[in-house]
């Protein structure tokens, strides 16, 4: 288009449009009339402006799909602006920034570059500066601080797609029942125990089920050196023998087992040596031993703290070995004399246990014994 | 209705051969509109939330689709499977299956928030879309006393079914489409209609120009040869709903799926009385739609420069499982499966694309195959097998593919290699918990390291080569998921503290794996909408974009500091592709079909459901009974309808009669007619069968036996007598698809005429037999994706048949086996069938025989279409016309590939494929007498076409043609065949 008169070409145009609108007053249409009859150019464009607004107005209005909206707001790639907040910050640095150079009414209007980097005044300038490039850094990439829930799951360059997401179902919404008992049976050693015959077998079995009820077996259970126990091979083999299953069942065993003092001896680290030790094992089988381990006299004579500690004796030790003095302990008149009170004096006796040392003195009770017999 | 009823059989079976006594009675747990029965004790810890989850989505839809159901929802909890899963039939009951186990999260095909909550909201739609009845379908509901099932016995069936519940003959894209549509409304903006994936696979449709189904080649083709097969029906059921929501209005939607008094019985026809639009006209308005709507996400997405990559194989490899890089060989390892071929691993070549095949993968999954992971230094993978049941461990040399069972039901997978200590890790799926495991070397046995509370999950896990470090995704109830890392040696101790990586929401961080040097991380996400690659530094603790995708890339391997591998999508499945590795600035996002309906229609936030909480719902107070459930106190008339048989040439009229309980362990059919035809003696115009059915055993009697296909000759299988029956059935192995079963059956006859097996066969000299059968099976087939039938496998029977007749036993035996072999075509295979078969009895006797000849098919009937495979069959001569106290047989088939068609058809009736068999037997008789020998051969073929008539009613209709000769007959025989079999 071309206007004759460039300086009114805004009000024309504005005319123009006002009176396809119908909104122009009469004086206005006259103003434009008058001009449109003097300037074919105009008038041509008017002609041209109103049949555009008449095919418009032929056409209906259209919805558009809201992908279309996005799609061209998504077109837009816009630079990053800053908040309000990062802007307050800004002109506030910038303000300061001013001031720390300008503050000397004579360098305000005349100081040159050069002069503002030295002396006094340049060390402000430079500090300012300092603080004006930190400052555009930590608003250009850092201020404000992110919301903790905007920064979780954000990625660089990638825009995250809309979805909409409600309040979803929370845990506390979630109310099981016994949820520990079918966790607990997750457990590799639960399922294997599971699968094996010889568990279902037991597991069906009355008495099997009264005792894992019993509270005693339950702490049993979580003792750790029980649990060392049970994985002991031979005390596998142990409870397969069928003579340990009766001492179980034996009440006067059990008896045993509740026992303070045998519960002590069992701890004792040198009993246990002892009953790992082969002689002593096949003490207990004697058959004699056993009798005599019943009999109330030598269960005092064990108690007694004399005999314990002759028990220690090395020499006595050697003696119960000697075989001699294993058939005298047979003999029915030692075994008299050893109940003689007059007999205990003597051997309490010192000059008698010196002579019982002396060489001659056993030579001539050799040959008393050899004309006894 | 299928899926549920397969459901059930597996149920029956699993619940038989489980030996624990824990799991040894059925419990359930009632209200006024449940009752929720499980098997197995150890899934009483979900009951009450299940029972929660129920009456909440209940009392939802009950509002928006004033909804008043006939009979309460019976609900069956299982653990069938490793992953979560749902079905729900309204006919004859209203039944909902549940499987108790976490979903799958591949792709995001599965919601990730609490499960329970998500398949009650889902699967109630099914049911009040199918059972919600007109004022029409509650008369014949009463008038047939209850809603009919179809059977083949009985085709009049089908129709009495269509008057009782017509919504059940629609096709699968309207139930599940409808049912994704509400649940991810329901379940505040998670599920399909605003799903990422479902966006992916259209975008890429349209990308590609490729074509997208109408409503009618959907089912006929969509949802049968695609490598996502019937994940189509979910695809576009959903995107249509969608569509018509966005366009229509929500409320609209719902008014076409409600079953009211003034709506039309069809569901085609519902749709253009409340939209005043056909449906094919609004499908096609919705295609138009899509290609614009895909085109400005793809214009979105090409607004930054779109990543570059080099294809490695010029075939697509269907659907894959994660995948390794083999250096040294240059080859990559994973589970494919495409249609055509079985499910199995192999070895690509990035070289040329070359594809070798290791092992098949029996029992591959849909979208993930198999999980793999992989030993670098002995060069063995391992995978799993039977991934749609309870997961079996193996292993395979890549060299020589040799294969091992290592644990059988480890029920593990997400697995993942540590190669410090050369122990196995993975997820463990047992009663609904998600534990992760560790296998250590020899890889039979696993440990227990954590087990996660119920209701999160782990998933996608992977261990740094330094052995330090295992990475994986964790699911929180509310379907948040976070990429988490945790300390191995802290774990082995039994810390489980985690560190979050990176917090994705709700958009699932997928296969994210470790660099070789432990530095970085590489997975996926749809965070933009699009699948695309990211990249994760451990040491900056950032979280970059690799990748600016058109369709998706997904499962990426890092191959050194600048290339990586992954795989893309298309149509056609995923292709390896090379990429680089760098950052890329700027991706865009899509926008969601869903977010726009959303945004239109907000109506939809409305319809999000309050979580099920114990303040809400009081289960306590609205439960009427818990305790022990014995199916038989539970059995009740399902249905009661008229019905005409044959008997021999004469029509004869009655009544049927079915009764069962709501899980279908028993079952009651009884039938009674009457010929009014003058001409049949008085002794032979009453008919009854009645058939009970209780876990293993069948029990049949029948009098004057008629039968419908009767009606259209030529075999007749009414006859005049009475019989009586008992049959028991055994499975020695259920490892589907591999079986192992003993069936026995014991009938008495009498007052016969004829054999009861061979029709032309007449008897004088006695009326009454006893029988005794047996048969022994074993069978191991498969197929693959897109197949009509069995491809490949082995079927070995024995079977012992045994007369005794008049004083004397007449004992029958008798062997078959077949073989066959996929041939490198698609879905061609080669089958050997052979039988041999001797008879003790002297060969005057009738009884002491077999006999062979014909196709026999009838003109319209039910048995199976391909009857000439059967061992007594011998199409080119008439039936039982070659007889013989011994004999040998054998048969070779060729299948070709099927025919399969886009749109052949309307939507009420269409062809789906024609399928057609070459084949050639001979046979042999009387081999101990050169006198009496007969020996006969045939050439022919079999045409069978399969038609669908009201969406799910299947049907077949067979053509075959065959010539024979005969060694003493100077020409040959031809036989024609054309027969229709009802319902599938």
């Amino acid at each position: 288009m071309t206007m004759t008169d460039p300086d009114n070409f805004d009000h024309i145009f504005e005319l123009m449009n006002k009176e396809i609108d119908g909104v122009n007053s009469k004086k206005e249409s006259a103003e434009l009339k008058r001009h449109l009859q003097k300037h074919a150019d105009s008038a041509r464009y008017f002609k041209k402006l109103q049949s555009i607004s008449k095919r418009l107005g032929r056409v209906k209005a259209v919805t558009p799909p809201s992908y279309l909206r996005t799609t061209i707001v998504n077109s837009i790639y816009a630079p990053k602006k800053f908040t309000e907040a990062q802007q307050s910050v800004w002109d506030t640095v910038i303000s300061k920034f001013t001031q720390l150079l300008f503050t000397n009414k004579e360098a305000s209007m005349e100081q040159t570059p050069t002069n503002l980097f030295t002396g006094k005044k340049g060390i402000f300038v430079l500090s300012g500066a300092i603080v004006a490039v930190v400052a555009i850094v930590y608003l250009a990439g850092l201020y404000p601080p992110a919301d903790t829930e905007d920064a979780v799951g954000t990625i660089g360059g990638v825009q995250k797609a809309k979805k909409y997401r409600s309040e979803q179902i929370a845990e506390k919404d979630v109310v099981l029942k016994n949820e520990k008992n079918a966790r607990v049976i997750q457990s590799d050693k639960f399922q294997k125990l599971n699968k094996n015959d010889r568990f279902q077998k037991i597991a069906k079995d009355a008495s099997f089920q009264e005792l894992l009820k019993d509270a005693a077996f339950q702490e049993l259970l979580k003792d750790a050196a029980f649990q060392e126990l049970l994985k002991d091979a031979a005390f596998q083999e142990l409870l397969k023998d069928a003579a340990f299953q009766e001492l179980m069942k034996d009440a006067a065993f059990q008896e045993l087992a509740k026992d303070a003092a045998h519960a002590e001896l069992m701890k004792d680290a040198a009993f246990q040596e002892l009953m790992k030790d082969a002689a002593y094992q096949e003490l207990m089988k004697d058959a004699a031993f056993q009798e005599l381990m019943k009999d109330a006299a030598f269960a005092e004579l064990l108690k007694d703290a004399a005999f314990q500690e002759l028990l220690k004796d090395a020499a006595f030790q050697e003696l119960l070995k000697d075989a001699a003095f294993q058939e005298l302990l047979k003999d029915a008149a030692f075994q008299e004399l050893l109940k003689d009170a007059a007999f205990q004096e003597l051997l309490k006796d010192a000059a008698f246990q010196e002579l019982m040392k002396d060489a001659a003195f056993q030579e001539l009770m050799k040959d008393a014994a050899k004309e006894a017999y | 209705m299928q899926r549920v009823q397969k459901i059930l059989a597996a149920f029956a079976y699993a619940w038989l051969l489980q030996s624990a006594p824990a799991f040894s009675q059925l419990s359930s747990l009632e209200t006024k509109n449940l009752r929720l029965i499980s098997y197995d004790r150890s899934h009483a810890f979900v009951v009450p939330h299940l029972a929660r989850c129920f009456e909440n989505a209940f009392r939802f839809h009950s509002k928006l689709f004033s909804y008043t159901p006939t009979e309460e929802v019976t609900l069956l909890l299982q653990d069938f499977g490793d992953y979560g899963n749902g079905g729900a039939t309204a006919v004859p009951f209203n039944l909902i299956s549940v499987g108790i186990s976490p979903f799958h999260y591949a792709y995001e095909t599965s919601p990730a928030n609490e499960r329970m909550n998500a398949l009650m909201n889902h699967e109630l739609v099914h049911i009040v879309a199918l059972d919600r009845a007109s004022e029409s379908d509650r008369l014949f509901q009463s008038l047939f006393s209850g809603k009919i099932v179809p059977t083949r016995e009985n085709p009049l069936s089908m129709l009495y079914s269509y008057l009782t519940t017509p919504r059940r003959y629609s096709p699968r894209w309207y139930h599940e489409g409808i049912a994704s549509f509400l649940e991810t409304w329901m379940d505040g903006g998670i599920g399909r209609a605003l799903g990422a994936y479902d966006e992916m696979v259209f975008r890429t449709m349209v990308r590609d120009s490729a074509y997208i189904y109408d409503y009618v080649g959907l089912e006929s083709e969509g949802t049968t040869i695609d490598f996502q097969v019937k994940a189509n029906s979910y695809l576009y059921g959903t995107r249509f709903m969608n569509f018509v929501a966005y366009q229509y209005g929500p409320e609209r939607l719902i008014q076409w799926v409600s079953r009211t008094d003034e709506s039309r019985r069809f569901f085609a026809s519902q749709f253009e009385h409340v939209f005043g639009v056909s449906l094919e006209q609004a499908w096609s308005d919705w295609i138009t739609f899509e290609r614009r709507w895909q085109q400005a996400n793809l214009d979105s997405i090409r607004l930054h420069p779109v990543s570059r990559h080099r294809e490695l194989s010029p075939q697509t490899l269907g659907s894959v499982s994660r995948a390794f890089y083999d250096k040294s060989q240059k080859k990559i390892y994973a589970a494919i499966n495409y249609p055509g071929q079985v499910a199995h691993i192999a070895a690509m070549k990035i070289d040329d694309g070359a594809v070798e095949h290791i092992c098949d993968v029996k029992g591959g999954a849909l979208y993930y195959v198999s999980s793999l992971a992989y030993d670098s230094s002995s060069r063995v993978l391992f995978y799993t097998t039977d991934n749609n049941k309870w997961r079996d461990l193996n292993m395979v040399d890549v060299e020589t593919g040799v294969s091992k069972l290592l644990i059988q039901d480890a029920r593990t997978g997400d697995l993942a290699f540590n190669h410090a200590d050369k122990s196995l890790w993975g997820v463990r799926h047992f009663i609904g918990f998600s534990t992760l495991v560790r296998i250590p070397p020899p890889y039979t046995d696993w440990n227990q390291v954590y087990t996660l509370p119920y209701g999160k999950d782990l998933f996608d896990i992977d261990i740094a080569a330094d052995g330090k470090t295992l990475t994986g995704a964790l699911a929180e109830v509310s379907g948040n998921q976070k990429l988490i890392q945790m300390d191995i040696q802290k774990l082995m101790k039994g810390d489980h503290s985690s560190e979050i990586i990176f917090d994705f929401d709700s958009n699932s961080p997928a296969t994210f794996v470790f660099s070789p040097d432990g530095r970085f991380s590489f997975g996926t996400s749809y965070y933009s909408g699009v699948s695309n690659i990211f990249r994760y530094d451990f040491e900056k603790k950032s979280m970059v974009a690799l990748t600016n995708c058109e369709t998706g890339y997904f499962r990426p391997i890092p191959v050194s500091d600048d290339s990586l591998i992954a795989f893309n999508y298309t149509g056609t499945g995923f292709v390896p592709v090379m990429l680089t590795n760098r950052e890329q600035e700027h991706v865009s996002a899509i926008n969601f079909l869903g977010q726009a309906v959303v945004e239109r229609h907000p109506i939809v936030t409305q319809w999000k459901l309050d979580p099920p909480s114990e303040s809400s719902i009081n289960i306590d107070s609205l439960t009427t009974y818990s305790g022990e459930y014995r199916p038989i106190d539970h059995i009740k008339v399902t249905s009661l309808y008229p019905m005409v048989e044959g008997y021999k040439d004469f029509a004869s009229f009655g009544l049927r009669m079915n009764a069962s309980d709501p899980i279908l362990i028993n079952e009651i059919d009884l039938s009674t007619s009457y010929s009014p035809n003058a001409l049949l003696p008085a002794g032979e115009r009453l008919h009854a069968r009645l058939n009970l059915h209780s876990w293993r055993w069948r029990f049949l009697a029948t009098y004057n036996a008629a039968d419908f296909y009767d009606l259209f000759g030529p075999t007749k299988t009414s006859r005049k007598g009475y019989s009586a029956g008992v049959q028991y059935r055994e499975f020695l192995v259920f490892d589907e698809p591999k079986t192992m079963d003993y069936l026995v059956t014991g009938s008495a006859y009498w007052g016969l005429e004829r054999l009861p097996d061979f029709q032309n066969v007449s008897i004088k000299s006695f009326d009454r037999f006893l029988s005794v059968s047996g048969r022994l099976n074993y069978q191991y087939f498969m197929r693959s994706i897109g197949a009509v039938e069995e491809e490949t496998g082995f079927r070995w029977q024995m079977i012992s048949h045994n007369n005794y007749v008049n004083g004397v036993l007449f004992p029958r035996l008798l062997s078959n086996l077949d073989y066959g072999f996929l041939l490198p075509v698609s879905h061609s295979s080669i089958w050997l069938r052979g039988s041999s078969g001797y008879s003790f009895g002297e060969r005057e006797e009738a009884f002491a025989k077999f006999y062979f000849g014909g196709f026999g098919n009838n003109w319209i009937d039910y048995l199976d279409s391909k009857r000439f495979r059967e061992y007594y069959s011998f199409p080119g001569v008439e039936l039982n016309e070659i007889g013989g106290t011994n004999y040998g047989k054998l048969t070779l088939e060729w299948t070709l590939p099927p025919l399969r068609f886009r749109r052949f058809g309307v939507q009420s009736f269409y062809m789906n494929w024609m399928h057609l068999s070459l084949f050639a037997s001979g046979l042999s008789t009387n081999f101990d007498n050169p006198s009496l020998k007969q020996t006969a051969v045939n050439v022919g073929g079999q045409l069978d076409c399969k038609l669908v008539m009201f969406s799910t009613q299947e049907s077949t209709l067979s053509f075959g043609y065959a010539v024979a000769w005969r060694d003493h007959l100077p020409s040959s025989t031809k036989e024609f065949m054309i027969s229709l079999k009802l319902l599938k």
